[in-house]
């Protein structure tokens, strides 16, 4: 495992394939935007009277879009530690997670120059009947023949962290 | 066939009509869910469940065509309507069977023509209140049959083998009659079956379609509960003196 910099294209994205009982598929991504946590509702606590500005983060959240080629190839068991993404097709898995209301394990590996392996840096959860992510607003743009969709949080669920094994 | 494609492969079917000799391109074809925040004070993480779902096949731009009867403006300038649409994604090639397929009813909400050097017109949709298909949240189905004329019933083995096997959650099919021959009646249907042993039976129909009332649409949609078995293959049948049509089919699974 190498320490330091990298580059994107050893990224990748592990995502259930079904609302109930899925199956970690990776699907082909070209872009990801927002990876990790951010402050929600946070609120100004400024007095006219406070020599600077101040501010109170509330809960944490995540809403990671994603775009990447619509794409039909049959699905494929998801890569392990070490191993190039064995790529299951986007439009396969996502048309059946769209919009559900059930939790999906995910996670989003940065390999360190080289494929993902163990000690490598993963954003995720794995997914239990009270835990995981949901995704919303599949869309497909004909023109770039490109898909859209957002990763976001189940309520009540435990929240995604930044880890270094691979997730189930 | 491919597993990615290019716009050019696909194809853009409304009330039987085929635009995509006049579609530049349409969309983007959204499958969209408001969410609903339920984040308690002591959740680790902000939390919401999906809403109601938007379908949206977006907007159609065509070519400027008087052509008589099949031209784009000839088939689109009644606005307010109820329209059937088809979007079939040929896979590197024209769609198949197999194919993905974005269907559903929509409202056409107007008809622009715009004259910056090449006349070009514009068409927006939106969901219609008026869908058969108001049960079901999933625009996205498979070809069932590719545009292309018939003159025999069906008794292959099998036609499209949905990857995820027999489901239980019902389904809707799709059919877009683009022409047929004589004033008798065409039924477009689709079978279905469990494995490969020839042993179809009846799924869903159109009903006996006037042959005469061509080009037309429809959606038939099955209870939310209703099996659908894993290998499904299209059906047709003539009545009077119809003896071949030329459609277009496909099933979009609960």
């Amino acid at each position: 495992m190498a320490t330091g910099r990298t580059v994107g294209k050893y990224t990748k994205l592990q995502i259930d394939d079904a609302n109930s009982g899925g199956t970690l598929r990776d699907i082909p991504v070209a872009t990801f935007a927002a990876v990790g946590l951010q402050a929600g509702d946070v609120v100004d606590l400024t007095a006219l009277q406070d020599a600077v500005k101040g501010f109170f983060t509330g809960v944490e959240m995540y809403e990671i879009p994603i775009t990447g080629p619509f794409d039909t190839t049959t699905k494929v068991s998801a890569s392990t530690t070490g191993n190039a993404p064995a790529l299951s097709g986007s439009h396969l898995v996502l048309k059946e997670i769209n919009n559900g209301s059930s939790p999906l394990a995910f996670g989003i590996y940065i390999g360190m120059q080289g494929h993902w392996a163990t000690n490598d840096p993963v954003f995720g959860i794995t997914g239990t009947a009270a835990n995981g992510c949901l995704l919303r607003d599949y869309t497909v743009d004909i023109n770039t023949q490109m898909y859209s969709a957002i990763i976001y949080g189940f309520p009540g669920s435990a929240i995604p962290t930044w880890g270094t094994a691979q997730l189930s | 066939m491919s597993n990615r494609t290019h716009k050019k492969h696909s194809r853009f079917y409304l009330g039987g009509f085929d635009l995509s000799s006049h579609a530049m391109d349409f969309g983007p074809l959204a499958w969209l869910s408001s969410p609903e925040g339920q984040t308690a004070l002591t959740d680790a993480a902000q939390g919401f469940f999906p809403g109601i779902n938007t379908i949206s096949i977006g907007t159609l731009n065509t070519i400027f065509d008087n052509t008589a009867t099949t031209g784009s403006q000839i088939v689109l300038k009644t606005i307010g309507g109820k329209r059937v649409v088809s979007a079939p994604l040929g896979m590197g090639a024209a769609p198949v069977s197999g194919d993905p397929v974005f269907a559903g009813e929509f409202e056409q909400k107007d008809f622009k023509a715009a004259m910056e050097g090449m006349v070009t017109a514009s068409v927006e949709f939106e969901p219609s209140a008026r869908a058969t298909s108001l049960l079901y949240a999933r625009p996205w189905g498979n070809v069932i049959h590719a545009k292309g004329a018939e003159t025999s019933a069906n008794t292959g083995e099998s036609d499209h083998e949905n990857e995820a096997g027999q489901t239980t959650a019902g389904g809707f099919m799709v059919w877009q009659l683009f022409s047929a021959d004589g004033t008798g009646t065409v039924t477009l249907s689709i079978d279905d079956d469990q494995a490969t042993d020839g042993a179809y039976t009846a799924l869903v129909s159109s009903g006996a379609i006037d042959a005469s009332t061509d080009p037309i649409a429809g959606i038939v949609a099955l209870g939310q509960g209703v099996t659908v078995d894993t290998f499904t293959r299209w059906q047709i049948a003539f009545g009077g003196n119809t003896t071949t049509a030329t459609f277009f089919l496909s099933f979009h699974r609960g």
